[in-house]
């Protein structure tokens, strides 16, 4: 997790691989049913999955800092520095 | 999803679930399926009975036949390969029941499914008498009372899902004790 992590293209990449394959394998065993080839099922998915391989595995530098993530401004989650003055119960005791 | 190898291990996770998926509803899809091979087993010559003499532990004989079968009907999308075969089944004394495989065939494609082999052959195969010897254990078959059965079986071997064994065509014949006999009755 660095300082590029895009959520949103996580997620449509995640739903973008998934919509190719299955739409690939789909097509492949209409079309290998009707050559009566499961050869040509298996090809198909291939296809599907060498498209998205190229398409959503590398980090394509075009992509990159379209929806930045919204950090909390700095400092902000730091614990506030204890200091004598802010206990006076323990120096009663 | 962050880094390229966290996105190619969920791809071809991805993938093989759908391979599986896919290969599920290949099966289901010839599942009831009923194929109608049709085959014949006839005319069985025995033609040499080397090992006659004494010395030879064990029967054993050539044999001819003819055969013809098509399987066409076998082959779906689901079908691999068809191995074909012969079995000689008998029994003796030292065994209930004897199979010897005596020939063999693969077919890997529909367009050789249909096939015949012996007198009327329309397909030359490399041999239509037995490929393998009929071998007895012992010389049991000799004074076997019961006949010597040929069978007629195959294999079909699926993409996915369970190799199924089928058998059809018979033919009977009897082995006789002696070579003399065989020179006898062949004349």
């Amino acid at each position: 997790m660095g300082m590029n992590t895009d959520m949103e293209a996580q997620r449509f990449c995640e739903a973008f691989y998934q919509l190719v394959i299955v739409s690939f394998s789909a097509v492949g065993f209409v079309v290998g049913y009707w050559f009566e080839s499961f050869r040509i099922t298996m090809y198909a998915v291939f296809a599907g999955v060498a498209i998205s391989c190229a398409l959503c595995v590398p980090d394509w530098g075009l992509f990159r800092d379209k929806n930045p993530p919204a950090w909390l401004p700095d400092g902000c989650t730091q614990r506030p520095k204890k200091s004598k003055e802010a206990t006076p119960s323990a120096a009663t005791k | 999803m962050h880094s390229w190898t966290f996105r190619l291990n969920a791809l071809f996770t991805f993938t093989v679930t759908v391979l599986a998926f896919l290969s599920a509803l290949n099966a289901l899809s010839v599942a009831f399926y009923k194929p109608v091979p049709v085959a014949t087993i006839e005319n069985v010559k025995l033609n040499r009975l080397p090992g006659s003499g004494p010395k030879r532990p064990n029967a054993e004989a050539r044999v001819m036949f003819d055969m013809s079968a098509d399987l066409r009907s076998l082959f779906t999308w689901n079908t691999k390969l068809v191995f074909l075969y012969v079995t000689a089944e008998y029994s003796t004394e030292l065994n209930r029941l004897n199979q010897v495989v005596i020939w063999d065939y693969v077919i890997e494609n529909v367009k050789d499914a249909q096939l015949t082999v012996g007198k009327s052959q329309t397909l030359l195969l490399p041999r239509h008498h037995n490929e393998y010897p009929l071998v007895d254990q012992g010389r049991g078959i000799r004074s076997s009372a019961d006949n010597v059965t040929l069978y007629l079986n195959w294999c079909t071997m699926p993409v996915v899902g369970f190799i199924s064994r089928q058998r059809e065509g018979k033919t009977e014949f009897k082995f006789p004790e002696t070579w003399e006999k065989l020179a006898a009755a062949s004349k």
